[in-house]
């Protein structure tokens, strides 16, 4: 049999060779985060998917096609997004003393976040399509893109705007408190949470578990709170 | 874990079943995700479980997210003028964000957590 397009075609199209570049893109992701001693920026949160592309790029298949077979792990991120109710229960008790400070904080963080993007993406020229997608930039990536897709943005730049904010957010949270003067863990884990959910969390837990229990409850709270918000008041208005 | 697995996902088919019955705008996972916290006192005996499961999808979410940040990397090729706007948001945006919440938490916060009771630890990788 002669290897001709069709038949790369063929193969490249169907979910075992998606599910099998993915993983193995991943692997690749942590083997180069490892060897390079951590370096932040190689994180395999924002690596994982370059092998992919390059893939991608120069067989003869689209996107489309790629994502089409692996629609499994798209189900699976809705997964995710239902089991994080897990360790928000395990994380309840740490908190209620401290009531009163993580509402207003939550309050004040979550509509900035989304108020602060909108504006800032309108000034740099964004169109409506990015305006809505990056709305939910300060939730954690699987609810974001839920958020964005009941609200008429496009998940996929939802994902890589949560990602660079996860990464930069996680790099920059400590330095600023700093800076503020503010040396307190639990505004730092809650912060941390808030602004940099998934990678701002585990962040937290190299500071200290209690940093790093407010972060997971930053990041659970925002989350509900900003799902829950956000298609109502988008379909309130229009 | 695998019993976990199939909870969640049990609990993953519910809200998307009650948003198509009741046409709700709250994301499907998201009712999933409030009615499993409030049946998790329901589930003592499977919580190793359920933990793990979690954990396990928690831990890998990097490998569930690449179809979808590999769309944003091709988006971004083809809409080159979209790159400032949205880098922009991540950077200053979250700059903001950041600067809000603490020092609107660190006026009301009862319990001082000095830094130096922190502890170097291993780094853990991805979340």
């Amino acid at each position: 049999m002669t290897l001709n397009m069709e038949t790369v075609r063929a193969v490249a199209c169907t979910p075992l060779f998606g599910l099998t570049l993915t993983i193995g893109s991943y692997l690749l992701s942590i083997w180069v985060f490892r060897k390079f001693g951590e370096f932040p920026l190689l994180n395999p949160v924002l690596t994982a998917a370059i092998p992919v592309v390059a893939v991608i790029y120069y067989l003869p298949i689209d996107y489309s096609n790629y994502a089409n077979s692996t629609e499994l792990l798209s189900l699976l991120l809705g997964t995710t997004t239902v089991s994080l109710s897990i360790p928000l229960y395990r994380h309840l008790p740490t908190i209620h003393s401290e009531i009163p400070a993580i509402i207003s904080a939550l309050l004040a963080g979550s509509t900035v976040a989304p108020a602060s993007a909108i504006v800032i993406a309108w000034l740099t020229g964004g169109n409506n399509e990015t305006l809505l997608s990056v709305a939910p930039k300060s939730i954690t990536t699987p609810i974001a893109m839920a958020v964005s897709e009941c609200i008429g943005g496009l998940a996929s730049i939802t994902a890589g705007t949560v990602i660079s904010v996860s990464v930069f957010g996680a790099i920059v949270t400590a330095p600023l408190l700093r800076m503020l003067r503010i040396d307190n863990q639990a505004v730092l884990g809650f912060t941390l949470g808030l602004s940099a959910h998934g990678l701002g969390t585990a962040k937290a837990f190299e500071y200290s578990p209690i940093a790093g229990a407010f972060a997971c409850l930053g990041l659970a709270l925002t989350g509900a709170l900003t799902s829950i918000a956000m298609p109502l008041i988008y379909h309130t208005l229009l | 874990m695998i019993k976990g697995l199939f909870i969640i996902l049990l609990f993953q088919l519910l809200g998307e079943a009650i948003q198509h019955l009741t046409g709700m705008l709250v994301p499907s996972s998201i009712i999933g995700m409030i009615l499993l916290f409030l049946a998790l006192p329901l589930f003592n005996s499977l919580s190793n479980d359920l933990t793990n499961a979690s954990h396990q999808l928690i831990q890998h979410m990097s490998l569930l997210l690449i179809p979808s940040v590999s769309g944003f990397i091709f988006y971004l090729l083809h809409n080159q003028n979209q790159t400032l706007p949205i880098l922009t948001v991540a950077s200053l945006g979250t700059v903001v964000v950041i600067v809000v919440t603490a020092l609107v938490m660190n006026q009301l916060v009862h319990g001082s957590h000095p830094m130096k009771d922190s502890f170097p630890k291993d780094p853990k990788n991805d979340s």
